[in-house]
């Protein structure tokens, strides 16, 4: 059976004050290896339609797989229904303006569609790297699995907004522990699947994956003879695939505009970012650029249009250290009064949309990777993210890496284990004294933020250069 | 009582039967379902936020051949040809992708574990009875959360005659009370709404809301003596959930108990977890249609129990199942309770902090047992045995062998069953139950 969206708008559109329709199908092939031997092999169709519901300027949404005619009928009763039943104590109106009405198809970049992959060369390019993993001198398991993603959204509305969006994403995840005496210690490639990309079948090369796993190998044992990570106040130079989380979590979420109006106030939490601080907080040193980027090519949470239908389009949320702007939907500008940008987004077809994060880039800098070697008199290196918690408010962090480097004198000295550091994310940003230069910077996703009630996983693309912090409590793991 | 089955039960069965005569000898299937139909009701302001309606049937097919295998699933409608369709169609797909697939040499020998049928047809209230009914207790009050409720469906039939069935109708509102920035967390769930006993929880919330109208303490960083509720404890347990009693973790390394299951750490003999299904929150059919204990002993007063172990892992470590999920993580876990009464809690307390909830916890070195996390909600100082106030979000760090372990002092005498309340892609279904903690010694870094 085909959805036919225009044929279910127009058959129930006359029905209600609104009406809006999101049909999302995906696919999403999973394929994992364990030392050497397959873990899973398989392939979920995530497939149905949500409808956005206007009664007496009251919107409801309702959701159904059964994609039959009686199906969404069925469905879309149940919508209006909930609509009556809500609107006497609606938290706010809808209004359509703040939904867009453009006609458009956009594709993701691909050279290669994910549907022509071979499968026979998938599973040698993972018997291959998985045989090398698994013969890591000290190994105690090694894992390998590949997420290939096709995705369609068309977005439809009784106002006339026609949208069909595409993409082809692949995450990758390389990963391996092992063990001497008594000191376990796991190395993964940047963090599990922090190769999160849109691309298609180019995305995935045997030389690459191979060369990680080399890599990964060879660090994994370098860790277990290591030093643990000392206990003081230092700098702290993060690598791009640790900048993704700290970038996430302290930068991301606070400025999440129904966070700060108090959406999420019984479960991620509530923001330490004020509606009166736009414009004004000096949220970071003067060296510090942060966008929302929907165009970064690549990146995995890129789109042209978000799930209420609006253009998307770059916005600096941070410039020369000062907040300028806050990740809201048209709906949250409308309510808080706040600039925003087009993040109305939602994890599937069931979901409703709320504020998300999308991509969320800090620009580059001008200094080399040597030169902010060579500027640190004591410090440590991290380099992917293992560990992650922070407050309900946004502020008090502590953050843990898989492997980290001793810096002193401006040299890499040695390895170190088991490195973290805390600390509060405004005089943490303000602390933010060196930015690497576009030969450090690099791009990561996560396909696991996690936010809303009822909950979302949704995916996240971080770009960034290496940044070097001072004066960080950095410190080892137990004893 | 009359028993109510959606039509899916029958049509679930005439799929399965319907696949599994086209199978040959070397073939074989299980059918997996998971549906719902629920209602979300999402409250800011005591105002509704956000309500949406889900209904949805996931069926997740498992193809079998010799020595290999391969996972297929798929949304449904309730067009019952169209769904038979889909199945015969992934058939013919799994037939001709598994030829390419390499051999699995852990794959498990498909079994009839049985037949079940399990319905619990609660009385949940409409959105209509809930606002009315919430009106009055709600007024002048800042709420936050969610009412979830609706029926949850889980199903499975495989190709050598195992059939179970398990469908449950219930609720949960989830909320916080805010005053300002302080606030108190309150859940309430079942299948049959008290309006008396929501109201009393209400109330005690209220009135716990007015203790945290006093003024900020702010702790310094250091030890403390330390009471945790029951939620906070859970919230640890289930930390230790991430691959800590399962045996496959920790013959690969990832076990933050793996210390403590190679005999080289000890906890105190008052802590004692188990795998619980007496609770009967959760199916005791696992995804494979595996049936567990209703109880297995995990950590037995503070010495090792049984590790969870899939079937899966038994063939690879060669040993036996306990009927524990692929992930080897616990769907019923209970905590055993001490001896400390709820009227004591604060004087033995004496001085130190009072932690009702924590929040985001993670590990900060996963070998070592150690976690970090944050307070949250109505944590307060106490001194004396009485509370002065409460205190300034303080982050913590500190080991699970210090807290299940050296520095625990003993366990409440009462626990409270938290029903699992998380509804990523779909309402989840299982619980935890545990009592309160009271340790000598809990340190918090910043």
């Amino acid at each position: 059976m085909t959805f036919d969206i225009h044929k279910a708008l127009q058959t129930l559109a006359p029905e209600c004050e609104w009406l809006g329709l999101r049909y999302v199908k995906e696919k999403t092939s999973m394929r994992s290896m364990r030392d050497a031997k397959p873990e899973a092999n398989s392939i979920h169709i995530d497939e149905g339609v949500m409808m956005e519901i206007v009664v007496d300027k009251h919107l409801s949404y309702s959701a159904t797989s059964d994609l039959s005619m009686d199906g969404l009928r069925r469905c879309f009763e149940k919508g209006k229904q909930l609509a009556r039943q809500s609107r006497q104590k609606r938290l706010m109106d809808f209004d359509p303006r703040q939904r867009g009405n453009a006609k458009a198809q956009h594709i993701g970049p691909k050279k290669v569609s994910l549907d022509q992959a071979s499968l026979q060369d998938i599973i040698a390019l993972q018997m291959e790297t998985s045989d090398l993993l698994k013969k890591t001198p000290n190994a105690l398991s090694s894992s390998l699995a590949l997420w290939l993603i096709e995705h369609t959204t068309h977005y439809a509305s009784s106002d006339g907004a026609d949208i069909l969006q595409s993409f082809d994403m692949v995450s990758q995840g390389l990963g391996i522990t092992a063990r001497k005496n008594d000191v376990i210690q796991t190395r993964t490639d940047g963090g599990f699947y922090a190769r999160s990309h849109q691309i298609g079948a180019e995305g995935i090369k045997r030389e690459d994956f191979l060369a990680r796993a080399h890599k990964i190998s060879s660090e994994v044992n370098e860790l277990l003879v290591a030093d643990e990570c000392p206990n003081e106040k230092m700098d702290l130079l993060l690598m791009p695939n640790q900048m993704m989380l700290q970038i996430h979590e302290s930068i991301g979420h606070p400025l999440e505009i129904d966070r700060i109006l108090g959406d999420e106030r019984n479960y991620a939490g509530w923001s330490f970012v004020k509606q009166q601080d736009f414009g004004h907080l000096k949220y970071g040193s003067e060296i510090m650029n942060v966008s929302f980027d929907p165009h970064h090519s690549g990146e995995f949470a890129s789109y042209a249009f978000d799930d209420a239908g609006q253009t998307a389009e770059k916005v600096y949320l941070i410039e020369k250290g000062i907040l300028k702007a806050g990740l809201g939907s048209s709906e949250s500008q409308h309510r808080s009064g706040l600039k925003g940008v087009a993040n109305s987004r939602a994890s599937s077809w069931n979901r409703a949309p709320i504020d998300r994060m999308a991509n969320i880039n800090l620009e580059p800098g001008n200094s080399s990777f040597e030169q902010m070697i060579s500027s640190v008199e004591r410090g440590v290196l991290m380099d992917s993210n293992r560990s992650w918690s922070i407050d309900d408010y946004r502020n008090k962090f502590q953050f843990g890496c898989e492997y980290a480097q001793l810096i002193e004198d401006g040299k890499i000295v040695k390895v170190l284990k088991n490195p973290n550091y805390r600390g509060i994310t405004v005089p943490f940003w303000r602390s933010l004294k060196m930015i690497g230069d576009q030969s450090t910077f690099e791009t990561y996703g996560t396909p696991h933020c996690g936010k809303g009630e009822p909950n979302q996983a949704i995916r996240v693309g971080h770009a960034s250069p290496i940044a070097l912090f001072s004066d960080i409590e950095i410190f080892g793991g137990a004893s | 009582m009359n028993v109510e089955f959606h039509p899916f039960k029958e049509h679930f069965r005439d799929l399965a039967n319907e696949l599994f005569q086209h199978l040959n000898s070397n073939e074989d299937i299980t059918l997996s379902l998971n549906g719902e139909q629920s209602q979300f009701v999402r409250f800011n302001q005591s105002k509704i936020r956000q309500a949406t309606d889900v209904e949805q049937w996931n069926l997740h097919f498992k193809y079998q051949k010799l020595d290999k295998t391969l996972s297929l699933s798929h949304n449904l409608g309730l067009d019952f040809s169209e769904n038979s369709k889909k199945c015969l169609d992934a058939l013919m797909y799994a037939r001709e992708e598994v030829s390419l697939l390499p051999s699995d040499p852990y794959i498990t020998a498909l079994q009839n574990h049985g037949q079940s049928v399990e319905c619990f047809n609660g009385h949940i209230p409409t959105l209509d009875e809930v606002l009315e009914r919430s009106e009055s207790d709600l007024y002048q009050t800042d709420l936050a959360g969610i009412f979830a409720s609706g029926f949850i469906y889980r199903a499975i039939i495989n190709s050598k005659g195992l059939d179970h069935w398990y469908q449950t109708n219930t609720f949960s509102f989830d909320y916080s009370l805010y005053h300002g920035d302080r606030a108190v967390k309150g859940l309430y769930a079942g299948s049959e709404w008290d309006q008396t006993t929501f109201s009393n929880q209400l109330r005690k919330n209220k009135d716990k809301l007015e203790l945290l109208k006093k003024p900020k303490i702010q702790i310094k960083p250091g030890k403390y003596r330390c009471y945790l509720g029951p939620d906070a404890v859970s919230d640890i347990v289930g930390l230790m959930s991430w691959g800590g009693y399962g045996l496959g973790s920790f013959k690969r390394g990832n076990s933050p108990l793996g210390d403590f299951f190679e005999g080289k750490k000890k906890l105190s003999p008052k802590f004692s977890v188990s795998e619980d299904f007496s609770l009967g929150l959760a199916p005791r059919f696992n995804s494979n249609g595996e049936l567990s204990e209703e109880r297995v002993p995990l950590i037995i007063q503070g010495e090792p129990g049984q590790l969870l172990t899939s079937s899966r892992s038994a063939i690879e470590y060669n040993t036996q199942t306990n009927g524990a999920n692929n992930h080897e993580t616990p769907r019923s876990l209970s905590v055993a309770t001490g001896q400390l009464t709820e009227e004591d809690i604060l004087q033995e307390l004496g001085e130190g902090l009072y932690l009702s909830n924590v929040h985001y916890l993670n590990w900060s070195d996963r070998k070592g047992g150690r976690f970090t996390g944050m307070t949250r909600f109505a944590c307060y100082w106490v001194e004396d045995g009485k509370i002065q106030g409460p205190i300034e979000d303080m982050r913590f760090d500190e080991t699970l062998y210090n807290t299940f372990g050296e520095k625990c002092v003993e366990f409440t005498n009462f626990s409270e069953i938290m029903p699992e309340v998380g509804t990523y892609q779909s309402r989840n279904l299982g619980a935890q139950r545990a009592p309160g903690l009271l340790v000598s010694e809990f340190t918090f870094t910043l």
